[in-house]
């Protein structure tokens, strides 16, 4: 996995590859664009209708993109709404919050609301010669830019507000909020506001979620829009929104078993590889499956193919295929740092992952057509595995193909595709070919289909059935004298007596050293040593105010180099936290 | 059977004999002494004895938790009433503006010098929002409490009508306590005793932990950002080298640190690399780069 880290350690190298939508620069953003497949103008057209939307997809899927070539294109066309782009992928910051304050609901919903302030004055900012416009806007609302950045800057450093941010934390409410964006929106020439709420999934803090939904709900009126990014299941969190009744789901993941997959896909990898046509139709066709309905997973796929030194085709594909793979299971891995509860869900997942890929392999070894696709009986999905497959749905890793009706007496069964990678890497579709050649594992892809999933009891798909009984949060024994938990929601030890919180897991990356951050040179980390004694931690470089200023005091450190130590940082918390 | 004369025996007393108070020095523990050496750390010790007494009972009678309640305000109580005499005692600012304010002639007679401090609260009762309000602003000169105390201890003071209702009515809600929390959603519960069971005790329980423990880090904040501010007659002359700020800074960290709460504090170099970071004063950088 790239990101944000490597293409900030590549400088600004063209040729690099950045996966994350937000860092990608505008004018970039509408090159990279294929805007005629059918889902993209689907879901362009559902950000831009006057009601509240979920667009939901798992990690990667294209929901940053396709909101933020929204708001461009609203930008540019005054036929189209008033459009203001917020992302909340910052969230994280706010969690210790949940541990050490009184009342951090409050703070959340300052900061969730003034992030959407400062986004409504970003997009006046944008349309030229309305530089004035944003001072009106400040006076009308009494919302200044400059104190609405210290505030947000201050909660998301966990520094304690002083009187007066206190003051503007408090005078900012929804209702205010929407008068300013209407006004906003009347500036601009607009009759309408569609508001893009990207990364508003939250998974990590489950009861900011539940804030942030109140929030999403009451800025709906008749003239603004708000439309919330979330994960697959994630609105199902919380009691106070619903789903159907407060808003309707989008899909943005696309299904690489849908007809028009392959038109879309190729679309946009041409636009952004010219010499796309020229591949061979053999690897295309395998990374397209392998990319698994995540558009930029197909560029990343071709741009590792590109660039490989393998020997020939078939290695190439191989070994691309393969570090695709373990990229996604790392990234999936790595959600048990950040939330330790769900370390035995994670593990039982991915035991599932490959049971389900093993079985899938042994089934088309017996038959012509190929079989792709799981079906678990609906009753067998109890509340805590249901869980467990939405984190693999959330990580992209399985894809959620709906429920189906089957046999006499008739039953529901929930249907799931494994992720195309893991299927590949095991050779689980061409399973009577020993070689798996890239011919023959491009025709498996295109061969028919089987009609009806593949119908097991869920234990067969796990290595030891007693691992799905006992399936359960992992809930830290008492910190103080190491009594087992009883329950999830137990208040105090049953031996000592101790209040249970939760921890902090953001302290995890809070700790992390920096001279344990990739990226920075010796000669760097041995002048901050020198120089900044202060500086050991993460969670010193998050405290301090303004880091390029404070790099800047270092002997050697110019101004360029100091904002290039302060990109490497940055870049590593958002990394880790998004 | 013979029959009494007494028409008044309406009911048969026992024995009254001399009564248990005869010496009351014997029944306090006078060997006692305190292990814990913080206040939070005190009230957490008395909150966990407490928790232990009920936490493994399948169900909590009503009788029993109400007088468990009666328990845990009492800590807080005596929390405040700790922490804020270690203030007097540990703040020079704190222990100036308490000059002016007097205490009972037997306390100067036989408190020690060092407990003196607690003789100033002896009139108050801190089971109320107001008192904890109004103690915050007489010995600590906070002016405004921020709005995320000012909300806790709003619902503080619900717990402590609940409280109330436990001391001197047997649970049951009178009208005053009804007025305080709503009288027309409470009409209904008027005389009625209060019944809270197992999770709802624990809900309350933890929550005046969480209360007592934000609370802890509001004064602490405040004692070391006023000991910065320029206005504060009593400041201090940080000089942002831990080995050099390490006596004043240990001052503060020894009134309000925890050991015996399952996170302990963090250790007092730790926050005070924390405190340096957001308040030492920024050298203006040399432009000429």
């Amino acid at each position: 996995m790239s990101g944000p880290l490597n293409s900030a350690l590549a400088g600004n190298e063209p040729a690099a590859l950045e996966q994350r939508a937000d860092y990608i620069p505008a004018e970039d953003l509408i090159a990279e664009t294929a805007p005629d497949s059918e889902l993209f103008k689907r879901v362009v057209r559902a950000l831009l209708t006057p009601s509240l939307k979920t667009i939901v997809g798992p990690r990667g899927c294209g929901k940053t993109h396709m909101m933020r070539y929204a708001w461009i294109q609203c930008q540019k066309d005054a036929v189209k709404p008033f459009a203001i782009y917020v992302s909340f992928n910052k969230y994280y910051r706010l969690e210790p919050l949940l541990v050490s304050r009184a009342s951090p609901p409050d703070e959340f919903h300052a900061w969730a609301l003034g992030l959407i302030v400062l986004a409504t004055y970003g997009s006046i900012e944008f349309q030229q010669g309305q530089n004035n416009a944003v001072v009106d806007l400040e006076k009308f609302s009494s919302f200044s830019k400059s104190d609405l950045e210290r505030l947000i800057g201050a909660l998301e450093r966990n520094q304690p507000l002083s009187q007066t941010e206190l003051e503007l934390a408090k005078s900012l409410t929804i209702s205010k909020v929407q008068y300013l964006i209407d006004k906003a929106c009347k500036l601009a020439g607009r009759t309408r506001t569609v508001l893009f709420l990207d990364d508003a999934a939250l998974t990590l803090t489950p009861s900011y979620l539940i804030e942030l939904l109140d929030i999403v709900r009451a800025l709906k009126t008749s003239s603004i829009a708000p439309k919330a990014s979330v994960y697959p299941g994630t609105t199902e969190y919380s009691s106070r929104f619903h789903t159907g009744q407060d808003s309707t789901d989008v899909f943005v993941w696309a299904s690489v078993e849908s007809p028009d997959y392959a038109v879309d896909f190729d679309q946009i990898a041409r636009c952004r590889f010219p010499d796309f046509d020229r591949l061979p139709s053999d690897v295309v066709e395998i990374f397209r499956f392998c990319a698994f309905g995540v558009p930029r997973a197909y560029l990343t796929l071709i741009q590792a193919f590109n660039e490989s030194k393998a020997r020939t085709q078939q290695a190439k594909v191989n070994q691309v295929v393969e570090d695709h793979l373990s990229a996604r299971l790392a990234e999936y891995r790595s959600l048990s740092t950040k939330v330790p509860k769900l370390v035995h869900l994670l593990a039982v997942g991915e035991d599932v992952l490959h049971g389900m890929v093993r079985v899938i392999k042994e089934v088309n070894a017996s038959r012509t057509d190929v079989q792709l696709t799981i079906g678990i009986v609906k009753d067998e999905l109890t509340p805590i595995v249901r869980r467990m497959f939405q984190l693999l749905v959330e990580a992209g890793l399985v894809y959620d193909a709906d429920e189906v009706k089957h046999g006499t007496p008739e039953r529901i069964y929930q249907r799931y595709i494994p992720h195309a990678a893991a299927l590949l890497t095991s050779r689980a579709l061409t399973a009577g070919d020993l070689g798996g050649s890239l011919r023959s594992t491009a025709e498996a892809i295109s061969a028919k289909r089987a009609k009806h999933p593949i119908r097991k009891k869920l234990e067969k798909y796990v290595t030891d059935p007693s691992s799905l009984r006992e399936l359960d949060f992992a809930l830290p024994p008492c910190p103080k004298c190491g009594a087992k938990r009883v329950g999830e929601v137990q208040k105090f030890c049953s031996n000592c007596g101790t209040q249970l919180v939760p921890v902090s897991t953001f302290d995890a990356c809070l700790s992390v050293r920096i001279e344990d951050v990739p990226g920075l040179t010796a000669y760097q980390l041995r002048q901050i040593r020198n120089e900044l004694p202060h500086l050991k931690t993460i969670r010193d470089y998050l405290a301090l105010q303004n880091p390029v200023a404070e790099l800047i005091t270092v002997y050697g450190f110019g101004r360029r180099r100091s904002s290039r130590i302060a990109d490497v940082l940055r870049s590593f918390v958002d990394d880790f936290l998004s | 059977m013979s029959i009494s004369a007494d028409y008044s025996a309406i009911t048969n007393i026992g024995s009254l004999g001399a009564g248990p108070c005869a010496n009351t020095v014997e029944l306090f523990d006078r060997s006692y002494s305190e292990t814990a050496t913080t206040a939070i750390d005190v009230y957490l010790e008395n909150c966990q004895a407490i928790n232990k007494l009920w936490i493994n009972l399948d169900n909590v009678a009503p009788e029993f938790s109400r007088l468990l309640l009666l328990g845990y305000v009492s800590a807080v109580e005596s929390y405040f009433r700790t922490i804020l005499s270690s203030i007097i005692k540990t703040d020079k600012k704190a222990s100036a503006d308490a000059h002016s304010y007097t205490v009972p002639f037997g306390a100067v007679l036989y408190q020690t010098r060092r407990s003196m401090p607690e003789a100033l609260f002896e009139g108050i009762s801190f089971a109320s929002e107001e008192a904890i309000r109004k103690a915050l602003g007489k010995f600590l000169a906070v002016e405004r409490i921020p709005d995320d105390i000012k909300s806790s201890l709003l619902e503080f003071e619900k717990v402590c009508h609940l409280r109330h209702c436990c001391v001197h009515r047997f649970g049951k809600l009178g009208t005053q306590n009804g007025i305080a929390l709503g009288l027309e959603s409470h009409s209904r519960a008027l005389e009625k005793p209060l019944a809270l069971g197992k999770n709802e005790l624990g809900e309350v329980a933890s929550w005046l932990n969480s209360f007592v423990k934000s609370v802890n880090n509001f004064m602490f904040r405040t004692l070391l950002d006023r000991s910065t501010s320029e206005k504060n007659d009593y400041r201090i002359a940080w000089k942002w080298m831990y080995s050099r700020d390490r006596a004043n800074f240990a001052r503060f960290y020894n009134l309000f640190s925890s050991c015996k709460d399952g996170v302990p504090s963090p250790d007092m170099r730790a926050l005070y690399d924390r405190f340096v970071l957001a308040k030492k004063p920024r050298s203006k950088k040399s432009s000429v780069k």
